[in-house]
């Protein structure tokens, strides 16, 4: 067991490295930031005067090997837009985007698995087939659309909601509205297949010639089994929960990561996107960790399949 | 709601006759619309110039923001109505058709191949093959996608090359972590052990008994995704990374009338009309094939 | 198929229905606190101080914060809080902003500067010669700022002098009355305060003696700034208590927020669309001068250039334009034809001779004819550059073109990399003979700018003309602004004839505003965007 989690962790540092140094390359190749900080009659040395200034002048090899440096010792460094430090820009962003995030996830995950778990019961039925449908649905529109569209019917037009902000519980309506109705459909589908495979198992059989109720078989028994798969959910959806604001983000004008992704992106603010990135990775990576350390835990042939 | 449904198991044929004969109808018809209205994309598509009635690149300023027929102020020559520029829609749809199903198209050609090429790789042989390869598949999984996309499209600059580039440099990774499932099953077979029992080649093995044995898995997968990608398209469009100008893609149309929504709504409705139609047509369409081919596969 | 869909259509529309029945209605954020004062602005003289108290909170919105700092060396869209040194009025010429009167020695190169009595910062202190000083040292010495250069001894400096709390002197080298444009574009900051707090803390809580003071800010979020009862002009102290800007990247929620009350301010790229919102009732204010839009051929002198290296094709390419057609259409009526760079009508240096040219088709395919396109180029495809947020405009604007028989192509850059075609980037090698659009703001003196454009030294390299280059610096070794302005006029006048740059149309700059907040606009609107909402009027009841 020791050996496995050793030999995963090391996979993950391999991999967060390799991601680090493959973003830090194409932002090199997007473009020089000093084009944005210089304005109408700035002179060529101006321009190179503030790259030394940003310490852009340097070649990538030399300004990878002080950015590493930098990140070994737990510095993110400078926004080369705002002179400020990194960490103070992603310390605003990321609680707003939790913010938003948690309580979508939560209540998305709560949804999935009622309407998952209903859909697998009554395979077929009316309520089947809405579900599926609702499931469809929630994938086929593009989500800048559905997320404009609802603002127009429900602040416009309705005028029940605010249009965007952050100060007052009513803000969270909109924005977490958009993002359960993009993220419950791919999670309803696994629950309710799911669902379906633990149903035909010889485990829910014999429960049922058991004779125990319906209701304790299927939300006891067959719900307990098949809970399994959030922990896969989880890891699925988790690159998602730090940039897959963005949009929802932008449109409802929520000062969280993927927002700061977007401009930091355009800005050529390469520190920032960075850090986006190595917080994204280690987010992810180091939740897959745990999870496959878990299900080693649990069944220890994966322990050997997987190294 | 629970309590006024009947469970599974109590449910007769003869209480339920109407519901079940709803549902076939359902059934059949969750088959052939999407299927026509696929058909019928791809002929826009194909034939786009010959169907057209305009230019769709052409803008004609006095006649901008006007309306679809059917509302005051429309006029004949715009069905759909004009954009922002005065181009029609309708000719645009069209050609829309065009880009986003071959950008859709092209992406899961991409992805799938190597995807297939390197799960079955992955799963057939095992060990430490096995395990680089899913090392960096967990890394493509790992990394946000739409990050991705938007430093390529800024490091080489937009357009259809980039498009189709940012959805498969990740997107490869789903159809080689399920191929490689799927692989390792087929391999651990009995037909398989014969076949190298008697002495066929590791090629031999994974081009003709494998990868038959997983074709299904893919076409479902692949057909599930044609929607997936014109969205994906349509989000770069949003963050203004898509196809570029003029050519139109629904996608980039959708997103160009946005502000206009609450004004002159065509501009964007109809193309997400038409991304909607397609979307959902891929999906009932995979679910279909999914539903004659393999059953088993509910899971995608 | 069509029943189906209205079944979970229901269902959301019913769950997102129960979801709201359990919040309060929304109060706009503009709500405006009670109104204790009741006299009127009555005042008869300039010093008096009977104003009404600021109440109420204007609240505006914006796409990007630009750069995310308080430091007017650093950027200037934010300088409300600040004073500069002087100011422009109604005719385009400069008066003091600090300064209560300035002198300009006979030779022309020693400039005294008195200033304002009893002028302080929020703070307290009192603005002095010594703060005035620092801050044009400190603004010099800037790397981000386009004036700083012109600030520098490498450039027209040679010393300043304190000579008491009120007074101050610049010495140059060479007379340049144009210098005031600089002037105009340095804020004073509180040297005591400055030094007492240092640098990083001073624009966390900044300190300034202009018409608004710093309340709050919240990173990427919002700039709060509140009425500065003790600014030195007391007519012109803002009537609403607070100003509030929201950072707002999408525009589709800009708008939405601009008809739901939740913001009072909309400014839009799009005007027909804000036509379209000014029939729904929201009144258009018109502020400041012209924008311009217009077009600049790179690298034009040059052989590669292709095409555009003949002139007749530059000059087809301006008689091409239908510029009436554009204004009537893409601007709704709210822009007339002209535009060259940063020469709307009126202001320095303008005169007739920078005139758009007619809308004439017969004589634009005359010229193309004349040079014998396409025939004589081996590439005869002309490539346009611009920004996204053009694209449309662009597309139009080609169409003009392409009916002329001229073969256009165009790239969509994003603001980085097109900046850095413009110049400010590395040297770029595939852009000989592109021609990039540029729509911008104008200045009441562009003559700074002007050399960009026009001279060889030029980062845009537009323009490679050694009579140019003599000209504007005339106009930058004159020692009255008049001898400046005429110089200016022959300098414009003759590089119009170049066909470097084609105007297109000057615009007016305009924004929306909710009546029911605002009921008009007062004081120095034909300044800029901040000294018009500066004169802000409330809605009387």
């Amino acid at each position: 067991m020791v050996r496995f989690i050793i030999i995963r962790l090391l996979q993950c540092i391999v991999a967060f490295f390799g991601i680090l140094i493959i973003t830090f390359l194409l932002l090199r190749v997007s473009g020089d930031p000093a084009a944005l900080l210089a304005s109408p009659n700035f002179s060529p040395e101006q321009v190179q005067a503030i790259r030394v200034e940003l310490g852009l002048d340097k070649s990538w090899g030399e300004q990878l090997g002080i950015y590493l440096n930098q990140v070994a010792h737990g510095n993110l460094g400078e926004s080369l837009l705002q002179k400020k430090p990194v960490i103070t820009k992603i310390g605003d962003a990321l609680p707003n985007t939790l913010k938003l995030m948690v309580p979508s996830f939560v209540l998305a995950m709560i949804l999935a698995f009622i309407l998952g778990v209903l859909a697998a019961t009554y395979r077929d039925s009316w309520w089947d087939n809405i579900v599926k449908f609702l499931a469809v649905l929630g994938q086929a529109l593009p989500g800048f659309w559905v997320a404009i569209m609802a603002v127009l019917i429900f602040s416009v037009q309705l005028q029940w909601l605010p249009v965007a902000g952050m100060d007052t519980p009513a803000n969270y309506i909109l924005p977490v509205s958009t993002i359960v109705f993009f993220t419950m459909p791919g999670m309803m589908r696994l629950v309710r297949s799911t669902m379906l495979d633990v149903l035909d198992s010889e485990y829910i059989k014999m429960a049922r010639i058991k004779g125990l109720p319906e209701r304790t078989v299927i939300w006891k028994h067959a719900l307990r089994n098949a809970l399994i798969s959030p922990l896969t959910i989880i890891g699925m959806l988790l690159p998602g929960v730090v940039t897959g604001a963005v949009i929802t983000e932008q449109i409802f004008n929520w000062p969280g990561m993927g927002r700061l992704l977007v401009e930091a992106t355009f800005a050529r603010d390469f520190p920032v996107v960075q850090a986006v990135v190595i917080i994204t990775a280690i987010l992810v990576l180091g939740i897959n960790l745990l999870i496959d350390i878990s299900y080693a835990w649990v069944d220890p042939q994966i322990r050997f399949q997987r190294t | 709601m629970l309590s006024t449904l009947p469970t599974a198991k109590t449910k007769t044929k003869k209480q339920y006759r109407g519901v079940t004969r709803v549902t076939r109808v359902i059934q059949k018809l969750a088959f052939w619309v999407p299927l026509i209205i696929m058909i019928a994309m791809i002929i826009l598509a194909i034939f786009a110039n010959f169907i057209a009635p305009h230019d769709p690149n052409l803008p004609k300023i006095t006649d901008r923001y006007t309306p679809p027929v059917f509302m005051e102020g429309g006029k004949s020559e715009y069905l759909l109505g004009t954009d922002q520029i005065g181009r029609d829609i309708l000719s645009r749809l069209i050609y829309g058709a065009r880009v986003s199903l071959s950008v859709s198209l092209l992406v899961i050609l991409i992805t799938a191949a190597i995807g297939t090429m390197l799960g079955i790789a992955a799963g057939y042989s095992g060990g430490r093959a096995d395990a680089i390869i899913m090392r960096v598949v967990d890394m493509a999984l790992s990394f946000p996608g739409l990050l991705l996309a938007m430093l390529l499209a800024v490091a080489i600059g937009p357009g259809f090359t980039t498009v189709v580039l940012a959805l498969s440099i990740l997107g490869w990774a789903g159809y080689a972590r399920m191929i490689r499932g799927e692989a390792l099953r087929i391999s651990q077979s009995d037909f398989v052990a014969q076949a190298r029992v008697n002495g066929a080649s590791g090629w031999r093995i994974m081009t003709r008994h494998i990868f038959p044995n997983i074709i299904n898995s893919l076409i479902v997968l692949m057909t599930l995704q044609v929607g997936m990608m014109i969205l994906a398209e349509a989000g770069l469009s949003y963050l203004g990374l898509g196809i570029t100008v003029p050519t139109p893609s629904w996608g980039a149309m959708v997103s160009d009338g946005r502000a206009n929504l609450d004004n002159a709504w065509w501009i964007s409705l109809f193309p997400g009309v038409c991304i909607g139609l397609v979307v959902l047509s891929g999906n009932f369409l995979g679910d279909w094939i999914r539903d004659k081919l393999d059953p088993r596969l509910r899971q995608l | 198929m069509k029943k189906w869909f209205l079944v979970p259509l229901f269902l959301i529309l019913a769950t997102i229905m129960v979801f709201t029945g359990c919040s309060t209605p929304v109060a706009t954020t503009t709500t405006s606190t009670t109104h204790t004062t009741t006299t009127t602005t009555t005042t008869t003289t300039s010093t008096s101080t009977t104003v009404a108290a600021p109440y109420g909170t204007l609240t505006d919105v914006a796409a990007s914060f630009g750069y995310d700092t308080w430091d007017p060396s650093l950027v200037t869209s934010w300088a409300q809080i600040y004073q500069p040194i002087m100011r422009t009025t109604q005719t385009q010429a400069f008066e003091g902003d600090v300064l209560s009167s300035w002198d300009i020695s006979a030779d022309g190169n020693t400039w005294t500067f008195h200033l304002l009595p009893n002028n302080k910062f929020t703070n307290g202190d009192p603005v002095t010669a010594a703060d005035v000083k620092f801050s044009i040292e400190r603004f010099a010495a800037s790397t981000r700022s386009p004036w700083a250069p012109y600030l520098r001894a490498s450039y027209n400096f040679v010393s300043m002098t304190v000579v008491d709390t009120l007074t101050l002197t610049y010495v140059t080298a060479h007379p340049e009355a144009t210098l005031m444009a600089c002037f105009g574009a340095t804020y004073v900051l509180d040297k005591t305060e400055f030094d007492k707090v240092g640098e990083a803390a001073y624009f966390k809580n900044p300190v300034g003696s202009g018409p608004w003071k710093f309340s709050d800010y919240v990173a990427g979020t919002s700039i709060k700034l509140e009425a500065n009862t003790g600014y030195c002009r007391p007519a012109e102290v803002p009537k609403f208590k607070y100003y509030v800007q929201l950072l707002v990247p999408e525009l589709a929620t800009r708008i939405s927020m601009f008809k739901t009350g939740q913001c009072d301010i909309l400014g839009l790229d799009d005007y027909a669309r804000m036509k379209s919102l000014q029939d729904l009732g929201m009144p258009i204010q018109q502020y400041g001068i012209n924008g311009t839009d217009s077009f600049a051929f790179q690298w034009s002198w040059l052989p590669e250039a292709g095409a555009v290296h003949d002139i007749r094709i530059r000059q087809a390419m301006s008689y091409a334009l239908n510029r009436q057609e554009i204004c009537d259409t893409w601007y709704s009526g709210y822009a007339i034809p002209g535009g060259r760079f940063f020469e709307p009508q009126g202001i320095f240096g303008y005169s007739d001779a920078l005139a758009a040219d007619p809308y004439d088709v017969v004589k634009a395919k005359q010229l193309i004819a004349d040079a014998n396109y396409p025939a004589a180029f081996s590439n005869p495809t002309i490539t346009i550059f611009c920004q996204s947020s053009d694209q449309d405009r662009m597309l139009y604007y080609m169409s003009y073109w392409q009916a002329v028989g001229l073969q256009v192509k165009l790239l969509v850059k994003d603001t980085a990399t097109y900046w850095s075609y413009l110049g400010f980037g590395p040297p770029q090698t595939d852009n000989k003979g592109w021609i990039w659009f540029w729509k911008s703001w104008s200045y009441p003196n562009s003559v700074y700018h002007s050399a960009n454009m026009y001279t060889s030294k030029g980062v845009h390299k537009t323009t490679n003309d050694a009579h140019a280059d003599e000209l504007y610096a005339a106009v930058v070794h004159q020692s009255s602004y008049q001898a400046a302005w005429d110089a200016m006029t022959i300098f414009q006048a003759y590089v119009a004839t170049l066909y470097t740059n084609i105007g297109v149309v000057e615009y007016k700059a305009l924004f929306l505003y909710n009546p029911t907040t605002i009921s008009s606009f007062t004081g120095r609107s034909f300044s800029d965007y901040a000294s018009c909402l500066q004169g802000a009027n409330h809605v009387t009841h």
